[in-house]
């Protein structure tokens, strides 16, 4: 039980770190084709 | 690669190309009612009559691309993404309300030309606020945020279940020669399980045994009523 709680845990932390990038990527990408779309 | 690691491979890839999708066309979305707003708040591209406020160059397509992208990195982002950790699917709503009710805040409050307060950019920015704050509001409790933000994933991980310990074993009932007869051996009831547990069946034979064995004098009353008792409490069929 204690190996399934600490591997779920990992797991989450693994999903927060990926989506942190996700959101920086997805505002940085953004601004940028955004900038091109219009120029 | 063990089997375990595909999914999550999988799941890892859909999650960061579904909510950088996502944020993409917020983004897009963002910038491009901006950018309309600078210009007045309408425009208009295309059709025979003379127009008198014109899109600036990739407007539409940023407005209308940002939907579509955002609509399908949302799908791919709660569909096949990581089940585990924060869920934002349920923010993108206050995410969008939010995001384009600071657009007509802010140029509510400065609108271009310098021409004082608008009344009708602020109504409409507290209306956005509104939509994309109110149902914040209902997630303040411990379980949303927890759901929202750190999700157990509740289909990767079964509710722990805590098997029921083993049963007593059937007692053996001390034997007493009666006066007179032979000593009658206890048989356990025929059939019962590894623990020593009583089938339905076999609970019947036991008592009905037990009580022959009053009947002839080889249990006292009190023996009788423990060695009862006992066998009634291994009964598997009660709750």
């Amino acid at each position: 039980m204690t190996d399934e709680r600490s591997s779920l845990t990992r797991r989450k932390l693994w999903s927060a770190a990926l989506q942190v990038v996700a959101i920086i990527l997805g505002v940085w990408l953004g601004m940028l084709t955004f900038g091109w779309l219009t120029s | 690669m063990t089997s375990g690691s595909a999914p999550l491979i999988r799941g890892s890839i859909a999650t960061v190309l579904g909510l950088t999708a996502a944020v993409l066309g917020l983004t897009w979305l963002f910038l491009g009612t901006r950018s309309l707003l600078v210009n007045g708040g309408t425009c208009a591209v295309g059709g025979p009559f003379e127009i008198a406020n014109p899109c600036a160059e990739g407007i539409p397509a940023a407005i209308l691309g940002g939907i579509g992208i955002g609509a399908v990195g949302l799908i791919i982002y709660s569909g096949p993404g990581l089940r585990v950790g924060p869920r934002l699917t349920i923010l993108i709503l206050p995410a969008l309300f939010l995001s384009l009710g600071w657009n007509f805040v802010y140029f509510g409050i400065s609108p271009p030309g310098g021409a004082g307060v608008s009344v009708g950019l602020l109504v409409t920015a507290g209306l956005f606020l509104i939509l994309g704050g109110g149902p914040l509001l209902f997630m303040l409790n411990r379980k949303d945020l927890r759901s929202t933000f750190w999700s157990d994933g509740a289909e990767l991980v079964p509710d722990p279940v805590t098997p029921p310990g083993p049963l007593p074993s059937v007692p053996q009932v001390r034997q007493r020669r009666p006066t007179g007869s032979a000593s009658v051996p206890v048989p356990p009831p025929a059939g019962g399980g590894p623990d020593g547990s009583a089938a339905p069946d076999d609970l019947s034979q036991a008592l009905d045994r037990l009580y022959q064995l009053h009947l002839r004098g080889a249990l006292t009353a009190d023996e009788y009523a423990t060695a009862k008792r006992r066998l009634l409490e291994q009964d598997p069929t009660d709750d």
